[in-house]
């Protein structure tokens, strides 16, 4: 293929994605402005239908329409597979990052979008507000030349250009642009070289010549190919899928095995840096960010491995790497699969899933990653590796391995993960209950509960989520409800047809306008899709959301929605809800345009009232994304200062020099939150 | 004064005191230091939300006041009940059960009793109240400590009440037993067979099924424990023994057949329960038997809390490399 560049210096786009070249013939002159997170990937229902859809052909056909736009460099990454996510993020850096001769340069890859067969999708991750929309358009026209071949999805390529980045911001500069050129593929800065250099030594100023040390001491114990510290592979491991991206990473590791861990964490601590486990980076709350003082990146996404599979001990052992769906679907032939199933399944790891006890639509039933984790190969912030939990019964003492489950890699490395594995349910009903009121729908969710019936999952989705996923995927939701309840029952045949009949009267009582259930798997797949595609579909609406999550009783579900919509009201924001009912999870979406003025300062302060109306109807500040930074200053709505203090006694406990993870969850110091709510950067912070 | 701080001015900041409950499994953990003063949690259901499914109990109360009361509105928390142990270890408190955290016959479908437990309120080393937890059904909010009280045997923290989380009692339950044929792996034979069975018990002699669930389910699956040889029975299966040992999951009958004791193992869960007290010693990482020293050593520095206890009395380090 042809590697689709300007004349202009300094323009390129690098394309990773099908076929991945480790010797693409890339122009030396690349360099990378800033963060261009350019993100495509196939939905695996659009790999049977237009298997050669991404091939470089049509990657051109995007691709070449860069060249319209004036100065910036294109990271398009292509995931036909999902594993690919993971792995762009470590190959990437080793393609382009000997080419790049700009210290300092940054890119950001996000995954984006999601649609697919049950189960089978993420959340649209990355865009979690903050997020503008470049390259909506290379979609748009794609869409029209895929229709006229008679291709029936629309090839999900999208791009992002953060107005926030710090970076941006030094330079004085901002995205503008959008509104006028929306037919472009994609809109772009010009960036002076003379500046990027002269800021990038200001970036480093003070902190590289340690750094330097480590690194050439972890080469020599890993090896060099090991060991990253471009500026552009920095940059890509600075942020993950949260709204946060003030980290800054000294290192990047990418360890092969537990002894590479064990060696890394060993050396950290001798150096006295800070350290960040890193999975999928697909966090909603920050947890993967490297926060303090430069820490190193340990990037476990080589860690990939399903070790072993035991049907009879019904369990498998697997490397923190793999990825949740990569796990089910390996599991699949054997009638298995790993309950757990958070929106990001496509992309999240196993390893990321335990440090953020990660949940999902089923763990209504089948309950949260704490319950599926048996055993972890753990690796203690000072470097001592051991079992915790069993494989055999219950582990004798306390309960490390249930404390060790989401505490969001503050108290040690997972290196090897023992899980649970669950049996496939022989039959499966799915339900979807529309109702003329949010309210209604509510108060459903709260009679089928009340009335004893446990389904495996219960999502309510309200107008504004209707309508957007209507016009993004067609799922089959009806337009004139004011909400829908999506509800599935699984089990044996008999039963969930009986089951699925008492919940169908239930609704109706409750004053569902209609209720009708998915007639086979193509059915319940597209009304499953329409779920799962919620967050993809708010991009119709505004180019950024903020997307919360807090869990209140469901008995209160309706008074706290109504809150939810009086609060979004106040602040004239548009607010979507999509969430777990069943669990009383909340999912209040506000979007926004972050370019309008003071919007990102109103997006906040309604989010905290969210979560202020949560807590004060007896709920909690996170159901399943965790604290990380997003609500470190939260936690004392919930916790006295008694309470914090005993966790942080857990904490210094695992990890006595405070350098795993350093600034997250518990509200100490400055933290990357707090410095994310500042308006300008403050002199000398690396960005 | 709440009943809660009352708890834990008594309990005080300096001086050594043992956490009592029924004191029916007072054998359990090692040995009580008997000069330590003693203490009792409250007692009482404070609140029973059928639509929440949650319980809040303070840890004082009998098991059988919570079952009992839990009974009233059908629903159940997978804490033992009188059949599962014996009426004079069921007199015990929902304190002492969580301390101790053994499960009954239903483990395999309820899971594990700390999983049940949501939200603990709790006397700290320093005689202070602390919370853990939320009483909600879904909470990753901060570090999960109530994780390390249940079955801590009362050494980091006294535990004063909880919020547990209950479910409805099934429509239909049945019991069903075969006896075991020498090289059977019966117990496996029934979990492939067997969709989601509510407990699948095994002795050196007979197999015991437990159906639960929506009548029709039941009904289907009795057909299949039919055809695997099964019969109804109108009595209980055995109970459990006092004392535990582990086994990986799956092959809890062939290490209660090697153990050559009087067992019940618990398939699917990796537990086997006997009253020898010579059941095989658990093992555990050096790692992680150094992570409960310190745990201890850093949330009860003066030893205060329940002298004499240890979680890990009696368990095997074994000899896995740490370095």
């Amino acid at each position: 293929m042809t590697f689709p560049r300007s004349d202009k210096d300094g323009v390129a786009a690098m394309i990773i994605g099908v076929d991945i070249e480790p010797d693409w013939n890339l122009p030396a002159n690349i360099w990378l402005p800033i963060q261009w997170p350019f993100v495509a990937r196939k939905s695996s229902s659009m790999q049977s239908a237009s298997r050669s859809t991404f091939k470089a052909s049509s990657v051109q056909e995007d691709a070449s329409s860069l060249g319209f736009s004036c100065h910036p460099v294109a990271i398009l990454v292509l995931l036909e597979r999902p594993t690919l996510a993971n792995r762009a993020l470590a190959i990437l850096p080793l393609v382009c990052g000997q080419k790049s001769s700009k210290a300092g340069d940054v890119i950001q890859i996000f995954l984006i979008d999601e649609v697919g067969a049950v189960n089978a999708t993420p959340e649209r991750l990355g865009v979690v507000g903050l997020w503008l929309d470049g390259l909506a358009a290379v979609a748009i026209d794609a869409l029209e030349i895929r229709q006229e071949e008679g291709r029936v999805e629309q090839p999900e390529l999208t791009g992002f250009v953060s107005n926030r980045d710090p970076s941006m911001a030094i330079l004085g500069w901002e995205v503008r642009g959008h509104c006028q050129r929306q037919r472009l593929a994609i809109w772009a800065l010009q960036w002076p070289e003379d500046s990027v250099e002269q800021h990038t030594e200001a970036r480093l100023a003070g902190t590289l010549d340690s750094v330097d040390q480590l690194k050439n001491e972890l080469e020599d114990l890993l090896s060099p190919e090991q060991v990253r510290s471009d500026q552009v592979e920095l940059g890509l491991y600075r942020a993950d899928a949260s709204t946060f991206d003030l980290g800054a990473a000294g290192l990047v590791c990418l360890p092969h095995n537990t002894s590479d861990v064990q060696a890394i964490v060993k050396a950290c601590v001798r150096h006295g840096r800070p350290l960040v486990a890193r999975g999928g980076g697909t966090g909603l709350a920050g947890g993967a960010i490297p926060c303090g003082d430069r820490p190193v990146v340990i990037a476990l996404s080589g860690l990939d491995q399903i070790l072993e599979v035991d049907v009879e001990a019904r369990l498998a052992w697997v490397e923190p790497g793999v990825i949740n769906l990569d796990l089910t679907k390996h599991l699949t032939p054997l009638g298995f699969h790993f309950a757990p199933d958070p929106s990001s399944q496509m992309a999240s790891t196993l390893g990321g899933n335990v440090a953020n006890n990660s949940g999902g639509p089923h763990c209504l039933a089948y309950g949260i990653t704490n319950a599926h984790v048996l055993a972890i190969e753990l690796v203690l912030p000072d470097g001592q590796v051991g079992m915790i939990g069993s494989v055999e019964g219950d582990a004798p003492g306390y309960d490390l391995r249930g404390v060790v489950v989401g505490s969001e890699g503050m108290l040690g490395i997972a290196t090897r993960i023992a899980v649970k594995i669950t049996p496939n349910p022989p039959a499966i009903a799915t339900l979807l209950g529309a109702f003329a009121t949010v309210t209604e729908a509510a108060q459903a969710v709260t009679a089928v509960i009340g009335d004893g019936l446990i389904p495996a999952a219960i999502e309510l989705m309200d107008r504004n989520a209707i309508k957007l996923i209507e016009d993004f995927v067609h799922a089959g939701y009806p337009l004139d409800a004011e909400a829908v309840i999506l509800l599935e029952l699984d089990g044996l045949a008999d039963g969930v047809e009986a089951m699925s009949a008492q919940a169908g009267q239930i609704m109706l009582d409750a004053g569902a306008i209609s209720v009708r259930s998915a007639a086979d798997d193509v059915e319940r797949a597209l009304l499953w899709k329409g779920r799962k595609a919620a967050f993809g579909a708010i991009s119709q609406a505004q180019p950024d959301y903020y997307l919360n999550d807090t869990v209140v009783p469901r008995t209160r579900l309706v008074e706290v929605l109504e809150s939810i919509y009086e609060i979004a009201a106040r602040y004239d924001l548009m607010v979507i809800n999509v969430f777990h009912a069943g669990d009383g999870n909340l999912h209040p979406i506000l979007a926004f345009d972050s370019r309008d003025p003071g919007r990102l300062e109103q997006v906040h302060k309604a989010g905290r009232e969210i979560v202020e109306a949560s807590m004060a109807a007896g709920g909690v500040l996170s159901g399943e994304h965790g604290i990380g930074v997003e609500k470190q200053a939260y936690m004392s709505l919930m916790f006295s200062p008694i309470d914090l203090a005993q966790q942080d006694l857990l904490r210094t406990t695992f990890d006595p020099n405070g350098l795993s993870n350093p600034g997250k969850v518990l509200p100490t110091g400055a933290t990357c939150a707090e410095l994310q709510q500042m308006h300008t950067v403050p002199e000398g912070i690396w960005v | 004064m709440t009943m809660l701080e009352r708890f834990a001015t008594e309990v005080g900041a300096t001086d050594p005191v043992s956490c009592v409950g029924g004191r029916t499994q007072w054998d359990q953990a090692g040995i009580a230091d008997a000069s330590a003063r003693e203490v009792s949690a409250p007692t009482g259901v404070v609140e029973i939300v059928p639509e929440e499914m949650i319980v809040r109990v303070r840890a004082g109360t009998p098991l059988v006041e919570l079952h009992q009361a839990l009974a009233e509105v059908k629903q159940r928390v997978a804490l033992p009940s009188p059949a599962e142990l014996g009426a004079e270890r069921f007199a015990g408190t929902v304190g002492g059960a969580l301390a101790v955290a053994h499960g009954g016959w239903r483990q395999l479908c309820l899971g594990p009793p700390r999983d049940s437990v949501m939200e603990v309120t709790y006397v700290t080393a320093a005689g202070e109240l602390s919370k853990s937890g939320g009483a909600v059904v879904k909470n990753v909010s901060g570090f999960d400590i109530c994780r390390l009280l249940v079955g801590a045997h009362g050494t980091l923290g006294f535990m004063a009440e909880f919020v547990l989380r209950a479910s409805p009692v099934p429509e239909a339950s049945q019991w069903f037993r075969r006896e075991l044929e020498q090289g059977d792996k019966l117990p496996n034979r029934v979990q492939d067979a067997i969709h989601a069975p509510g407990s699948i018990l095994c002795t050196g002699s007979h197999v015991f099924v437990l159906l639960e669930g929506h009548p029709a389910d039941v009904a289907a699956d009795r057909t299949v424990l039919s055809g695997l040889g099964f019969s109804e029975m109108a009595e209980d299966p055995p109970r459990l023994g006092r004392n535990h040992w582990s086994a990986r999951r799956g092959s809890e009958l062939a290490r209660g057949q090697e153990s050559g004791l009087e067992f019940v193992g618990l398939t699917g869960t990796g537990m086997l329960t006997a009253n020898s007290e010579t059941v095989p010693a658990s093992t555990l990482s050096p790692v992680a038997a150094s992570m409960n020293r310190r745990l201890k050593e850093r949330f009860d520095p003066t030893g205060r809390l329940n002298p004499g206890r240890d979680p890990l009395f009696g368990i095997t380090v074994n000899q896995e490399t740490s370095s």
